[in-house]
């Protein structure tokens, strides 16, 4: 099943950035994406993001930076 | 319906609106079936389309997209268990693309429980199991093409609101 704690820290971000519930969801796309494309992060091994890493990563998504 | 909706699972009857959104889903294909970031179980279906944002430019979605959140499923083909959602995560990859680019048959919802069941050309099974004690987040989430999302639960309850609704 999902991993609660990685879409509850999703949710977290999406709230901190307003976020609508549409970017919400497809942040979770772009950040499997990014693992995809080697950009992961340093959570773990399977390149989960730490939550500042989820901070950029939604700068990123939104184009903020 | 395009109002912003809030309501309770008090009988079954309470899920005649829910079901005049996800009737529509019937017939429709299911042509990508992945895992989104937390491992969420994400189904993407009918129309193909664009994702708003520059940094998704040239990715496409679904104009249906239903997320499993963290609920437990199982896709069963023929009654046969293929893959669970405690499986490995590359089992689960390998397996869960045999939905891709079949018809929904059938979705179902259950009562009280608020799980699905979704059959793909006949042939295949998706039930999703929500854990009634879990209040954390949605049993699951369905975004429709009408920009709206359907999400039900935690508990028995559900809401219908625009997805460009704030989180």
């Amino acid at each position: 099943m999902g991993n609660k704690k990685d879409i509850q820290q999703v949710k977290a971000v999406a709230r901190e950035y307003n976020m609508t519930e549409e970017e919400k969801r497809d942040f979770g796309d772009f950040l499997e994406n990014e693992k995809a494309d080697g950009n992961g992060g340093t959570k773990n091994d399977r390149g989960d993001f730490t939550y500042q890493e989820l901070k950029q990563k939604a700068r990123e998504f939104l184009g903020l930076s | 319906m395009t109002t912003n909706l809030t309501k309770q699972v008090k009988e079954v009857t309470d899920l005649a609106q829910i079901k005049n959104i996800t009737n529509k889903i019937v017939g429709e294909i299911c042509w990508r079936a992945n895992l989104s970031y937390g491992s969420e179980l994400v189904l993407h279906i009918g129309a193909k389309v664009p994702y708003s944002q520059k940094s998704m430019a040239g990715k496409i979605k679904g104009a249906w997209i239903l997320g499993a959140q963290a609920t437990s499923w199982r896709l069963e083909e023929n009654t046969k268990i293929i893959v669970t959602s405690s499986d490995e995560i590359e089992k689960i990859k390998e397996n869960i693309s045999l939905i891709e680019n079949t018809t929904i048959t059938q979705f179902d919802i259950g009562f009280p429980d608020l799980g699905i069941t979704m059959t793909f050309n006949e042939k295949y099974k998706l039930i999703l199991m929500p854990d009634v004690n879990d209040y954390d987040l949605p049993y699951w989430e369905l975004f429709t093409p009408e920009q709206m999302v359907l999400k039900v639960g935690a508990g028995a309850i559900w809401s219908y609101v625009s997805s460009s609704s704030l989180v």
